[in-house]
C-alpha cells in the first residue's frame, strides 16, 4: 500500500480513474485515527470535509451533520443560541444509558455531554424544564475541522470499546501545511441575521376572560397568596389575572391590542471571525488558529459566545520518529433561554398572553414582575431579570509519538486530555414565579467540571506475505478515565431584591456529585487483503471497567468484516460498470454499565407524593439517610450490541452514478434497566441486565454527476435511510419501562413489540368499531386505560444536496426530508385550552364532536366552542392522543452561494472567498407548532418528540468573506 | 540504532506487563461511589424512618382516606382530586405511597432493629413502634400484607410472602410488646440513645412507651366487631398500662417549613383547591357551634366557613384546613391521649360500663377542645356535648365526637368502616356503587411478587370490617 495524502474536496467521493489493478485511493480515517482506504472497508462509513460541513452555516459541529448522511439523525432542541443538538446513529441502542455516538477528535475521545443544572434534592426530571443547555461538542470550532468520518456499524467502533457502542464520529482537524512561499494565512469573517422560522397560529380577536366575560389582568408585583411577606408586599393585590383568552371580543370592548409575538422576538445577530496561520518546513509544521463566534438570539437577552485558540505542531526530527500535538483553549459563554414546562418560560408565558396585555410593559415602577396572570412571568421580565448564564473554560490537548521501529513495524503512542469547567448561575428575581418557593427570589450556583484522559499505545506490523497477499496486524492497549464533578449551591428567599449573592438568601442548600469511570483495554486487529479484490479484517478487544465488581470486571468482544471487489473478478463485466464491491460485517460490542450500580448505598431520601415537593433532608436541622430504594447488583454484565451489516457499492459510467446501499440489523442484548421489584421487599427496583431491542434498516447513498466539464459541474448527493426499532424483550414482571418521567397524560415507554420511546398516554374511549364514544354532555370521554398513541421514530429521513459549480462560482442547496415520526404537541393542546390558538378563533359557533353515543347512535349534541377547545381539543380534558401529530417535512436546510476571487491564477494561495448562506430558509410541514425539529428535553435526555412550549427554531442569512494569502 | 530499538522494545514490554499487573488497582478505587455512603449512623436512619412515616401519615393516603371518610371532598380543580372524589382508585393510584411504607420505613426499621438492637434497645424499641405504625397502616388499607418477610430484600428473593390480616394484627401486638420491653430497659443498657433524630419525642422513651400502648389499643380495637368483648377488655387493659393521664406525651409529626413543610400546607400551595373540607364535616361543626371550627377550617371565599358537597365537586371556594394543621410548621397528631380516651369510651361501652364510657367520652371532648383551641369549651358546649351520663351515652355520640376530635387523622375512615358512624352518603356520581372499603393491591405486587395475595375490588371489606 502506498501512503498518500489525499485532500478530500467538496465532493464526498474523490474522482479517481479506475483502471484494472488500481484502486480508489479514497482514504477515510477510522477508529484510533487510522487511515484506511475505503475500498478495504467491510462496513459503511460516511465522510465529509470540513468545507462540506461549513456550508450548513451551523456553529455546532453536531448540528452541522443534519441531513448529511444516511442513518444519522440530528435533533436540535430549539433555535436559541447554544441549544443542544442530539445525534443518533441507526436509532437508540439502549434504554436509559447513553444513546449518542462517541465523539473523537484526532484520535482522542472528547466530552459531548449535555447536563441540566439541578440539585440532588430535586425530585423530578430536570430535563423537562430549565434552559436549553449546550451539548459540549459545541465548544469545538468548526473552522478547525479538516474532515469527519461517521462510523456507523459497531465493527467500525469496536476498537474504541464500550463508549463507541452507538457508533463514533471521528473528527480530523487541520494541521500545519507547508506553503511554497512562507506561511499561509486565512482570515475570515461572517455576519448572520436570524429570525424565528415558525410559530403556532394565534387568534387576535378575543381578549382575556372566560365564558365570554372579561377578567381583569393581574396587578404587578408580589402576590399575597405566596408567603413572601414581610419583605415584599404590594398594596394593590386585587386581581390575579387569567391565563385564558375566552373573554369578550376586543373590537366589541374597544380594547387596544398588541402584537406581542412581534414585539418580543428580535433579530438575532452573529459575528464569526477566524484567523489561521499555517506553515513550516518539511519536518516541522505549525498551525495556529483563533476563532471567535458571538451570537445573540431571537429571544431577547440570550447569547452564545465562543472563542477558541488552537495550536498544532508536528515535528519530525529523524526518519525514525515523529512527534506532535495540539493545544486548544476554548472559552464559551452563554445566556440561555428558559424552556418548556416552566413558569418563567418564555414561550409558555408569551404564547398564552392575552393580546390586550402589552408584553413590553414588563416591569412595575418598583422593579417587580408585571404580567397578565400572577403565576407566569412576563417573558421579557424573565429574560432580563432571570438570566441563566454559563461560562465554560475548556482545554483540549493531545500529543503523539510515532516510531518507525523497523521497515514494517510502527509504534504509536498517543495521549489526550479534555477538561472543562462550567460556571453556571441561575437567578430568579423576587416576584418571578419559577423559583422553588414562589416569588421570593432564588440563586442557583452550579459548578461543573468534566475531565477525560485517554491514552493508547499501538504497534502495527505490515508485511506483504506474497505478491498478492498483504498483512496488516496491530496490537494495542488503551486506558480511559472520565471524571465529572457537579457542585450545586442554592439560596432561596432573598432579602434584598436584585442583589444576587448567596449571602442575600435565608434558605441555603448545597449538594455535590462526582463520578469517575475508568476503563482499560487490550485489543488486536488483523487485516488481510488479497490481490486487491478480497479484504478481511478481524478485531478483538478485552475491556476492563471500574463500573463492575472486581471479580467479574472484564469482557471480550470480536468483530469481523470482509469485502469483495467483484468487478476485479469479473472479466466480462459490462463497460458501464466501473467499480463494484459487496461487503459484510459482524460485530459485537460490550457496553459497560453506568458507575456505582454494583452495591446498594444509603441515600438521603426524598419523599415526594406526586403533588408536592414532599419531605426531604436536612429535615429542620437534622440530616437523614436510608437504604436506597434501588438495589445494587454485583452480578452486572455488559450490555451487548450485535450488529450484522451487508452492503453493496457500485460506480456506473465512471461515477456518473455511484450507489451505496446498506442493510443492517443490530440487536441490543442484556440491556440494563431498573427492573421494578415488589416494593414490600423494601426496594423498588434493581439495576439488571434484562431487555432486548432490535434496530434494523436500510441506508442508501446515491451520487450523481450529471454534468462535468472544465468550467461547469453539477453533482447531486442523495441520502436516504429508514430505521425500524422494536423492543423484543423486557425483564420478567415488567410490562413497560418508563424511559424518563414526562407528563401525567403522556410518557415515553419501552414495551415489547413496540418501538423504543413510543408515546403512551390517555386515549378516547371508543366502541368496538373504533368510534369515539360521546357522553350525554356532548363530550368524548377519556378511556380508563392509557395506551400506545404514537412513536417519535420517523418512517424515513433523507437529504438531497445539489452542487453547481461554474468556474469560481459555486451554488449548493441541501433539501432535508422527513416522513413520519410523531410529535406530542402539548403547546397546541394548551393554546386551545386557554383560547389563544388560531383555531380557537372560530368560537361564534357550536361544535358537534364526531362519534357515537353509548347506545351507538351518531352524536348530535352540540357543545360550546369554549367547551370544545378546552375539553376536547385542549388539555383541560382532551386525551393525549388528540395532540399527537405525525410530522412530514421538507426543509431547505441550507443554500450557499460562494464565489472565489483569485488574485493570481498561478497560485492557489491567494484568493478571496465570498459566501452567502441561507439556513433553514424554507420549511414546509403539516406540524401545527414551532419548527418540529425540536426537543423539550435536549440532547442530555433519552426522550424525543415532546413539544411543550419549546423555544422556536430560527432561519438565518449569513454573509461571509474569507481572505487567504 | 539497533540498541535504541531494543531499548524501546524492552521499554514497551515493561509498560505492558506493569499495566496488566496494575490493572485491578487502577480500577478498584473507583468501584465504590463517592456520592453515597455504604455505612451510616443510627441517628440518620432513625430520622429517615420518622420522616418516611410523616410522609405516609400526612400525604396522599391521608387525603384519600379523608375523602372516603367524608371529612374532605375532592374537587374539579385537579383531575387527580376529581378521581379521588369519584372513588376512581386503581392498582397504580397508590404505588408511590406503598413504596414509601415499605422501602422508606419498614426496611430501615428492620435494619435498625437488627444492626443496633443489641447496643441500643431504645433505638430498636422506637423502630419497632414506627414499624408498627407503618405495617399497621398497610393492613388498615390493603388487608393482607407481609409481616415477617416485608423489607427483607434479597433474603426473601424480593418476593415477600403475604400474611392474613388477622395474623398481621396479632404480630403487630407482639411487635409492640417487644418494643415496650426494649423501651423499658434502663438507660445504662444503651450504648447510645436517640436525641434530635427523634422528631417525635426527642428521645423521651416514656412518650414512646405510652404511644406503644395506645397503638396496641388502637389496633386491638379494630376487632370491635370480630371480637367485641375480648377487644374491649384488651383495649382497656392496654390503656391502663399506658399510664397516660394527659396530653403531654402525645405523638405529633413535626414539621419545620422548607424541606420539612407540613404537607397540608405544601399541598395547597402546589395544588390549590384540589381538596376542600366536606360539606358534611363543616356543617357538623357549624350546627353544634363547635369552638374548634375556626381552628380546623380556614375561611372560605366569603370569609365564613363552609364545605364542598361530596357529590358536587365543582365548588372549590369553600374552606380548607385551617392554620392549626396547615401552616408550614404545624405539627400533626399521630397518636394522642384524646384518641386513647375515645377508645376507652368505646371499649367501656362495649364492655357494658356505661358510666365509665360517658366519663371517658366527656373527658375526651373537653381535652380535644382544650388542645385545639387552647381553652376549655364554654359551659353551653360542655353541657351539650361533654356531659354524657351512663343513661345518655351512645356509640353514636362517641364516634361522632371522635370523628370531630380526630379531624384530619386517618382513624375516621377505619372507625366508619367498623361502626358505620357517622352515616356517610356515597358520592352518587362516583364510578363505584359505594365508598371504597380498601385499596386494590398495587400493580407492582401483582406483576412482580408471585407470593402476593392480590385483591382488585375496592368494595371488598378487609377482615375486621364485618357487619
Amino acid at each position: 500500500m502506498r501512503a498518500r495524502e489525499v485532500t478530500l474536496g467538496s465532493n464526498t467521493r474523490v474522482d479517481v480513474k479506475l483502471e484494472s489493478g488500481v484502486m480508489m485511493d479514497d482514504v477515510v480515517v477510522t477508529a484510533l485515527g487510522v487511515s484506511k482506504e475505503k475500498t478495504a472497508l467491510g462496513y459503511a462509513v460516511s465522510e465529509f470535509s470540513g468545507d462540506d460541513l461549513g456550508k450548513s452555516g451551523e456553529q455546532n459541529v453536531i448540528q452541522q451533520l443534519a441531513a448529511k448522511a444516511p442513518g444519522v439523525q440530528v435533533i436540535g432542541s430549539g433555535g436559541t443560541p447554544g441549544a443542544s443538538s442530539k445525534v443518533l446513529i441507526r436509532g437508540p441502542s439502549t434504554f436509559t444509558g447513553e444513546n449518542q455516538p462517541l465523539i473523537v477528535i484526532d484520535g482522542v475521545p472528547v466530552d459531548n455531554s449535555t447536563s441540566q443544572s439541578s440539585p440532588r434534592d430535586y425530585p423530578f426530571n430536570a430535563n423537562l424544564q430549565g434552559v436549553n443547555n449546550s451539548n459540549r461538542a459545541i465548544d469545538n470550532n468548526p473552522n478547525d475541522i479538516e474532515s469527519v468520518t461517521i462510523l456507523k456499524e459497531p465493527a467500525a467502533a469496536a476498537l474504541y470499546g464500550a463508549r463507541a457502542g452507538n457508533g463514533a464520529i471521528i473528527y480530523t482537524t487541520k494541521r500545519g501545511k507547508t506553503g511554497k512561499k512562507g506561511p499561509g494565512v486565512k482570515v475570515s469573517s461572517s455576519v448572520e441575521l436570524s429570525k424565528v422560522n415558525k410559530l403556532p397560529d394565534f387568534q387576535d380577536k378575543y381578549g382575556p376572560g372566560i365564558n365570554g366575560n372579561s377578567i381583569a389582568l393581574a396587578d404587578p408585583g408580589p402576590d399575597e397568596r405566596f408567603d413572601n411577606s414581610p419583605f415584599f408586599v404590594s398594596n394593590d393585590d386585587v386581581a390575579f389575572g387569567t391565563p385564558n383568552s375566552w373573554g369578550r371580543s376586543n373590537a366589541e370592548n374597544g380594547d387596544v391590542t398588541f402584537d406581542n409575538i412581534d414585539n418580543f422576538y428580535e433579530t438575532g445577530v452573529a459575528f464569526v471571525n477566524n484567523i489561521e496561520i499555517s506553515g513550516g518546513k518539511e519536518n516541522s509544521l505549525l498551525r495556529l488558529a483563533i476563532g471567535d463566534n458571538r451570537r445573540s438570539g431571537v429571544v431577547p437577552n440570550t447569547d452564545f459566545n465562543r472563542t477558541s485558540m488552537r495550536l498544532t505542531a508536528d515535528f519530525k526530527p529523524s526518519e525514525l520518529i515523529k512527534i506532535g500535538g495540539t493545544a486548544n483553549y476554548i472559552k464559551s459563554t452563554g445566556t440561555m433561554a428558559q424552556n418548556g414546562s416552566n413558569l418563567s418560560g418564555e414561550s409558555l408565558s408569551l404564547f398564552r398572553m392575552p393580546n390586550t396585555f402589552d408584553v413590553r410593559n414588563y416591569k412595575s415602577p418598583l422593579g417587580f414582575n408585571n404580567t397578565y396572570f400572577f403565576a407566569y412571568d412576563n417573558p421579557l421580565y424573565s429574560v432580563f431579570e432571570n438570566p441563566f448564564t454559563t461560562s465554560v473554560d475548556r482545554f483540549l490537548g493531545n500529543m503523539y509519538v510515532d516510531l518507525d521501529l523497523a521497515e514494517n513495524l510502527k509504534v504509536t503512542y498517543r495521549i489526550g486530555i479534555d477538561q472543562y469547567a462550567d460556571s453556571r448561575k441561575q437567578i430568579f428575581a423576587v416576584t418571578s414565579n419559577n423559583d422553588d418557593l414562589g416569588q421570593v427570589g432564588q440563586i442557583n450556583e452550579n459548578r461543573l467540571k468534566g475531565s477525560q484522559m485517554y491514552a493508547d499505545l499501538i504497534m502495527t506490523y505490515t508485511k506483504s506475505l506474497t505478491d498478492k497477499l498483504n498483512l496488516n496486524a496491530s496490537l494495542g492497549h488503551n486506558f480511559f478515565i472520565t471524571q465529572f464533578d457537579d457542585l450545586f449551591a442554592r439560596g432561596r428567599i432573598m432579602s434584598i431584591p436584585n442583589f444576587y449573592n448567596l449571602s442575600n438568601t435565608s434558605d441555603l442548600y448545597s449538594s455535590n456529585y462526582s463520578e469517575t469511570l475508568k476503563t482499560f483495554a487490550f485489543f488486536g486487529n488483523l487485516e488481510l487483503d488479497y490481490d486487491r479484490w478480497f479484504y478481511i479484517a478481524l478485531t478483538g478487544r478485552n475491556e476492563w471497567s471500574s463500573s463492575f465488581q472486581l471479580d467479574n470486571n472484564n469482557f471480550f468482544y470480536p468483530s469481523a468484516s470482509a469485502s469483495v471487489v467483484f468487478t476485479e473478478l469479473w472479466d466480462s463485466k459490462p463497460t458501464w460498470l466501473s467499480f463494484g464491491k459487496v461487503r459484510y460485517s459482524f460485530a459485537a460490542v460490550g457496553i459497560a454499565p453506568e458507575p456505582y450500580n454494583t452495591a446498594t448505598y444509603f441515600v438521603t431520601p426524598t419523599y415526594p407524593d406526586g403533588f408536592t415537593n414532599g419531605l426531604t433532608f436536612p429535615y429542620g436541622s437534622v440530616n437523614g439517610f436510608g437504604i436506597s430504594n434501588t438495589l445494587g447488583n454485583p452480578n452486572l454484565k455488559p450490555e451487548r450490541l450485535i450488529g450484522n451489516e451487508v452492503g453493496v457499492f457500485v460506480s456506473i459510467l465512471d461515477d456518473l452514478f455511484s450507489l451505496d446501499v446498506t442493510y443492517y440489523n443490530q440487536k441490543s442484548k442484556d440491556i440494563l434497566l431498573f427492573v421494578p421489584v415488589a416494593q414490600n421487599s423494601g426496594f423498588s427496583s434493581q439495576y439488571t441486565n434484562g431487555a432486548e431491542m432490535v434496530n434494523q434498516g436500510w441506508e442508501v447513498q446515491l451520487g450523481i454527476n450529471p454534468y462535468r466539464n472544465r468550467d461547469f459541474t453539477w453533482s447531486v448527493d442523495i441520502n436516504w435511510s429508514t430505521n425500524n426499532n422494536e423492543v423484543t424483550k423486557l425483564a420478567d414482571c415488567v410490562e413497560e419501562v418508563n424511559l424518563e418521567a414526562a407528563f401525567a397524560s403522556i410518557a415515553s415507554f419501552a414495551r415489547v413489540g413496540e418501538p423504543i420511546g413510543e408515546f403512551y398516554g390517555t386515549k378516547w374511549r371508543r366502541d368496538s368499531n373504533r368510534n369515539i364514544i360521546i357522553g350525554a354532555n356532548g363530550r368524548p370521554q377519556i378511556d380508563s386505560k392509557t395506551g400506545k398513541i404514537g412513536s417519535w421514530i420517523p418512517d424515513w429521513i433523507g437529504g438531497i444536496r445539489n452542487t453547481f459549480s461554474y468556474k469560481d462560482l459555486t451554488l449548493s442547496v441541501l433539501l432535508d426530508f422527513r416522513k413520519g415520526g410523531d410529535v406530542w404537541n402539548g403547546t397546541y393542546a394548551r393554546l386551545n385550552n386557554v383560547g389563544r390558538s388560531g383555531d380557537s378563533e372560530a368560537r361564534e359557533q357550536t361544535y358537534i364532536v364526531e362519534g357515537v353515543t353509548e347506545t351507538g347512535e351518531a352524536n348530535t349534541v352540540a357543545i360550546s366552542a369554549q367547551d370544545y377547545f378546552r375539553f376536547v381539543v385542549g388539555d383541560a380534558g382532551g386525551a393525549a392522543e388528540e395532540f399527537i401529530e405525525t410530522v412530514d417535512l421538507v426543509r431547505l436546510r441550507d443554500l450557499s452561494l460562494s464565489y472565489r476571487l483569485k488574485f493570481r491564477s498561478d497560485a492557489q494561495k491567494s484568493h478571496l472567498d465570498f459566501t452567502f448562506t441561507a439556513i433553514n430558509l424554507w420549511l414546509s410541514t403539516n406540524y401545527k407548532g414551532v419548527d418540529p425539529e425540536t426537543s423539550l428535553t435536549g440532547a442530555g435526555s433519552n426522550l424525543n418528540g415532546f413539544d411543550y412550549f419549546n423555544n422556536p427554531g430560527i432561519k438565518s442569512f449569513m454573509l461571509g468573506v474569507a481572505f487567504t494569502f | 540504532m539497533k540498541t535504541f530499538k531494543n531499548f524501546l522494545n524492552i521499554g514497551l514490554m515493561v509498560v505492558i506487563v506493569s499495566t496488566i499487573a496494575s490493572c485491578d488497582s487502577f480500577l478498584e478505587d473507583d468501584i465504590v461511589s463517592p456520592n453515597d455512603p455504604a455505612k451510616v449512623t443510627p441517628e440518620l436512619r432513625m430520622a429517615n424512618v420518622q420522616v418516611a412515616t410523616f410522609a405516609t401519615y400526612s400525604g396522599q393516603l391521608t387525603r384519600q382516606s379523608l375523602v372516603f371518610g367524608c371529612q374532605l371532598s375532592g374537587t374539579v380543580a385537579g383531575s387527580q382530586s376529581r378521581e379521588t372524589a369519584q372513588y376512581n382508585i386503581t392498582e397504580i393510584t397508590n404505588e408511590n405511597e406503598w413504596e414509601v411504607i415499605w422501602a422508606g420505613a419498614v426496611v430501615d426499621c428492620k435494619n435498625i432493629i437488627k444492626d443496633y438492637g443489641a447496643q441500643s434497645p431504645y433505638y430498636a424499641g422506637i423502630a419497632q413502634v414506627i414499624m408498627a405504625l407503618n405495617i399497621g397502616l398497610a393492613t388498615y388499607l390493603w388487608g393482607d400484607v407481609p409481616f415477617d418477610e416485608g423489607g427483607l430484600g434479597v433474603e426473601v428473593d424480593l418476593k415477600p410472602k403475604y400474611e392474613s390480616q388477622a395474623v398481621v394484627l396479632n404480630k403487630l401486638q407482639l411487635l409492640l410488646d417487644d418494643a415496650i420491653v426494649n423501651l423499658s430497659r434502663p438507660l445504662t443498657d444503651n450504648g447510645f440513645v436517640p436525641e434530635t433524630d427523634d422528631f417525635i419525642f426527642g428521645g423521651n422513651v416514656d412518650g414512646w412507651i405510652q404511644t406503644a400502648w395506645i397503638l396496641k389499643a388502637r389496633y386491638i380495637n379494630r376487632l370491635s366487631t370480630v371480637n367485641p368483648l375480648g377487644s374491649a377488655t384488651d383495649a382497656l387493659s392496654f390503656l391502663q398500662s399506658s399510664n397516660a393521664t394527659d396530653s403531654s406525651n402525645d405523638a405529633f409529626m413535626a414539621f419545620f417549613g422548607g424541606n420539612a413543610t407540613n404537607q397540608w400546607n405544601a399541598f395547597e400551595a402546589n395544588r390549590q383547591g384540589y381538596f376542600r373540607v366536606s360539606e358534611l364535616f363543616a356543617n357538623l361543626l357549624i350546627n353544634i357551634n363547635d369552638p374548634r371550627l375556626s381552628y380546623f377550617l380556614s375561611e372560605d371565599g366569603d370569609g365564613g366557613f363552609s364545605g364542598t358537597p361530596s357529590d358536587d365537586p365543582s365548588d372549590a371556594a369553600t374552606s380548607y384546613l385551617g392554620a392549626l394543621y396547615a401552616s408550614p410548621d404545624s405539627p400533626l397528631p399521630l397518636v394522642t391521649f384524646v384518641e386513647a380516651k375515645f377508645i376507652e369510651a368505646e371499649a367501656q361501652l362495649r364492655a357494658g360500663a356505661n358510666a365509665a364510657a360517658a366519663s371517658a367520652h366527656n373527658a375526651a371532648v373537653i381535652l380535644s377542645v382544650l388542645q385545639v383551641t387552647g381553652s376549655a369549651p364554654d359551659a353551653q358546649f360542655e353541657t351539650d356535648y361533654a356531659s354524657e351520663t351512663s343513661g345518655s351515652i351512645t356509640l353514636e355520640k362517641i364516634m361522632t365526637q371522635k370523628y370531630i376530635a380526630l379531624f384530619a387523622q386517618m382513624e375516621c375512615y377505619s372507625d366508619w368502616r367498623r361502626t358505620g358512624i357517622p352515616n356517610l352518603i356515597p358520592n352518587p356520581n362516583a364510578i363505584l356503587s359505594g365508598i371504597p372499603l380498601r385499596l386494590p393491591t398495587p400493580q407492582s405486587e401483582r406483576l412482580c411478587n408471585s407470593n402476593a395475595i392480590v385483591v382488585g375490588d375496592p368494595l371488598l371489606p378487609v377482615f375486621w370490617d364485618q357487619p
